[in-house]
Parts: C-alpha cells; sequence; structure tokens
C-alpha cells in the first residue's frame, strides 16, 4: 500500500499541494482527476520524488520512498521524454545496462519481447523522433516496465496524443495491471477514467475533494465541485 | 598592377609546409581545449557557488584579454616565475586549448541548458546517476546542438593559430612572412598562405555539415 500523509507542496509561497492524505491500492488503477493547476501532476511528481516530499511523507509498505531502489518508481511523462540520440532498443536498454541490472546479452531479449508486447519489433533500430505520438508512448510504457516498477504512473496519458486513441492507451494501461503494481494516472479526461479507474481521487486547489471508487465517484460525487466537474466535462 | 608568382613558386611547397604546423596547432589546442571546456560548462552548472565562480571568473579572463597578450604572457612569463624554459609549441598548445576552452565552456553550457528539462527526469525516473545521465543523456545532445558554434570555435583556432608565428613556429603564416622577406615580394606569398587558410575552413566547414546531416538523419 502506498500511503501519502500530511503531504504539502509550496512554490514561491504558493500552496502547490495541501495536507494531502490518501493511499494507493497494488493492483489497483487510480485516477488523480482534476482541472488544470489543481495538482494532480503535482501529486504525482512527489510520488516519483521528483519534488521534495517534506512537510509530510510517503510511505510503501511502511517503507519511506527513498528506501526504494532507483527506477521501482517509473513513470510514463506527457511528452513521453525518449532519448532522441538513442534507438528504441537502446532507450530500453540504457538504464538496466548502466545499472548492471542486465546485460548487453540478457537485456535485449527482454526488450524485444517488451517490444513484441506492443508490436513495435520493427521499430527496435529506430530512432524516437521517427515513430507517431502512440508508438512515442508505448515505447515510454516499455521503457519504464524494463525495471520492473511496484509503482508506475502515467502523466495525462491521453493529452499528447489524438482523441481517438483514448480507447487505445486505456487498453493498454489496463493490461499493465498486476496484483503487485500500483498504477497511477493523472488526468482530467473522464473518459478513461469511466474505462478502466478502479479508485478516483478528485483534487482541486491541490487538496483531495474526493477519494472514492470509481462507481460511488461517477453516481454519487459527494462534492458540488466535482458535480459540476463531471457534468462540465461530460456536456 | 603587377604580380610576380612565378618568383614564388619555387617557394609554394615551403609555405605549403606550413600547413602541416597550422594543422597540429588546431588540432592539438582542440583535443586538450574540448575536455577543458566540457569540465568548465559542468562546472558553470554545478550547485556549489565558489565551483560556479571560479570557472566564470576564468571564462571572463580569457575572453577579456586579446589572445596575443595570453601567448606573452605564457610564453615569457612561464621561464620568469616557474623557470621551466617552455618551447614555442608547448607555449602555443597551452594558449590555444586554455583560451579556446573558455569560448566552449560558454557553447557547451548553453548546449546543456538548451536539452529538455524532461530528459534530466526521464533519466532520473529510470534510476541513472548525475553522472551517467550527464554524459549518457545530457551531453551527446547538447554537443549535437551546438555542433555549428564548435565548428565555428574550431575555425576561429585555426585562423588565431596564426599567432604562433610571433613567437617563432614554422606556421603558414611565419612560412609565408619567410619567403616574403627573401624575394622581397609580400604580396603573393600572403595571397598563397591566405588561399590555404581558405581551404582548410571550407574543407571543415563542408565536413561539418556532412557531419551535421549525418547525426540528423541519424
Amino acid at each position: 500500500m502506498l500511503k501519502v500523509s500530511n503531504l504539502t507542496l509550496t512554490s514561491n509561497r504558493n500552496t502547490i499541494l495541501d495536507h494531502i492524505n490518501c493511499s494507493f491500492k497494488p493492483g489497483e488503477i487510480t485516477a488523480l482527476l482534476g482541472p488544470s493547476g489543481s495538482g494532480k501532476t503535482s501529486l504525482m511528481r512527489c510520488i516519483a520524488r521528483l519534488e521534495p516530499t517534506d512537510p509530510g511523507s510517503i510511505t510503501l509498505n511502511n517503507q519511506p520512498l527513498q528506501a526504494l531502489k532507483p527506477a521501482e518508481i517509473g513513470m510514463v511523462f506527457q511528452q513521453f521524454h525518449l532519448f532522441p540520440h538513442l534507438t528504441v532498443l537502446e532507450n530500453l536498454c540504457y538504464s538496466p545496462e548502466k545499472l548492471e541490472v542486465m546485460t548487453e546479452l540478457t537485456c535485449n531479449p527482454k526488450a524485444m519481447e517488451m517490444l513484441r508486447r506492443f508490436g513495435l519489433e520493427d521499430k527496435a533500430t529506430m530512432k524516437p523522433s521517427l515513430l507517431s505520438g502512440g508508438q512515442k508512448q508505448r515505447v515510454a510504457i516499455a521503457r519504464a516496465l524494463m525495471m520492473e516498477p511496484k509503482i508506475l504512473l502515467f502523466d495525462e496519458p491521453t493529452s499528447a496524443l489524438d482523441p481517438e486513441m483514448v480507447e487505445d492507451v486505456a487498453r493498454l494501461i489496463a493490461d499493465l495491471r498486476a496484483p503487485d503494481r500500483i498504477l497511477i494516472m493523472a488526468t482530467h479526461e473522464l473518459k478513461i477514467c469511466r474505462m478502466i479507474a478502479d479508485h478516483v481521487l478528485f483534487l482541486e486547489q491541490g487538496k483531495v475533494l474526493e477519494d472514492l471508487s470509481k462507481d460511488e465517484f461517477f453516481s454519487a460525487p459527494q462534492s458540488e465541485r466535482a458535480k459540476s466537474f463531471i457534468q462540465r466535462m461530460t456536456s | 598592377m603587377h604580380l610576380n608568382f612565378e618568383a614564388i613558386i619555387s617557394s609554394i611547397p615551403l609555405i605549403i609546409g606550413g600547413v602541416e604546423v597550422t594543422l597540429k596547432f588546431t588540432i592539438l589546442s582542440l583535443l586538450c581545449g574540448l575536455p577543458l571546456g566540457i569540465g568548465l560548462a559542468l562546472a558553470k552548472l554545478n550547485r556549489i557557488k565558489i565551483i560556479r565562480f571560479i570557472a566564470n571568473a576564468y571564462t571572463s579572463v580569457f575572453r577579456g584579454t586579446p589572445l596575443l597578450v595570453q601567448l606573452g604572457l605564457i610564453y615569457y612569463a612561464t621561464p620568469q616565475l616557474t623557470g621551466y624554459t617552455i618551447s614555442t609549441f608547448e607555449a602555443g598548445i597551452l594558449t590555444f586549448a586554455l583560451n579556446s576552452a573558455a569560448y566552449t565552456s560558454e557553447i557547451i553550457r548553453a548546449g546543456i541548458q538548451s536539452v529538455d528539462k524532461g530528459q534530466w527526469e526521464a533519466a532520473q525516473m529510470l534510476g541513472l546517476s548525475r553522472r551517467q545521465t550527464i554524459f549518457g543523456i545530457i551531453m551527446p545532445q547538447a554537443i549535437r546542438n551546438t555542433l555549428p558554434a564548435l565548428v565555428n570555435e574550431m575555425i576561429d583556432l585555426l585562423k588565431e593559430s596564426s599567432l604562433v608565428s610571433t613567437i617563432g613556429e614554422a606556421d603558414l603564416l611565419r612560412q609565408a612572412q619567410k619567403v616574403a622577406s627573401e624575394k622581397y615580394l609580400y604580396f603573393e606569398p600572403l595571397i598563397v598562405a591566405a588561399a590555404c587558410y581558405y581551404i582548410i575552413v571550407m574543407l571543415i566547414a563542408f565536413l561539418a555539415k556532412r557531419l551535421e546531416k549525418r547525426l540528423s538523419d541519424a
């Protein structure tokens, strides 16, 4: 269980996250939902250890996040951030080889297997600039999975892609569900939430307004703000 | 206008012989200056203030004083201050490398800063150390982004290497001057030297363009 306790994040005297308390279960997909500037990406960046988590704390199975190995938390960025000077295969293998988790001999077959899983085996020797947005995202997911992360984060997984691809992305993320893996996605897209999320955290101005199962969130949101958000996004 | 190239034909090989010295100074200075420039660029981006200050002060001094003055200082002051008799070759390479490093460091610093912040974060999320990120992820992109500016620096270095003629190295310019004083003809040998410089510069520019294209196609 990933537990966020009393997390506060400020930047230039602006409160980005305001005493956040929430938890995330393994085997579930949690959607961080909310309008722009609500703090969903910031919360995810704190979990990713890209932002300070003090004051407050984030623990995984009662262990502080700092106790985790570097790549045990994976993140698929909104803009993917593939390494442009490396081929697709090198993107997947660079980190495992540098960290000596795998050698070239063991990494390449695993990476090719991963690329096959995502239908990208013919792109292995290509540079990322030659791929479409959807392909780049799949490479980014494959790259994160190479390190077998316990927590996998998706920042706005649909926003850099064609709207028609929302369902494909949803299926892709849903397929990553595993009993010991925590999946979290920050999004303002209701469609993908309805399709695959198990749990929804609705954020507004750095506070968690709703912490409900998906069905409860969509059928009976408690706050007026969440009600109006759902209404506006579905109309 | 009367030009007498015939009188210097026999001396042209002597002038062209200076190309080797010029190229030797350029290439060796670049090879020494580039790693130093990379080190300085990293120092300028260091979190520790004093390291940033030293690197910036270095650049400021080498950019703020003429290269000829630096060459003179290193060539004449080294024996006086240290007792070591520095050769013209060592003084030339040292001066050009130190000077070039100051300019290169600014180019590379800008190149590193031009790499998307997301690349640092992606590397961090994959567990790479700062060192692995800099040398494996950021620097290749920074060098690629700054290749045209680095080639300009190399061309500048090639032309500035003519200053070694002032301390007696037999480079392209020095050889042309020698022929000029032997034949009492000044324009013609200098034209030959200028043509040699121009051809080398064009060749470097051509190769750099091809390299740039290859990198952007890759």
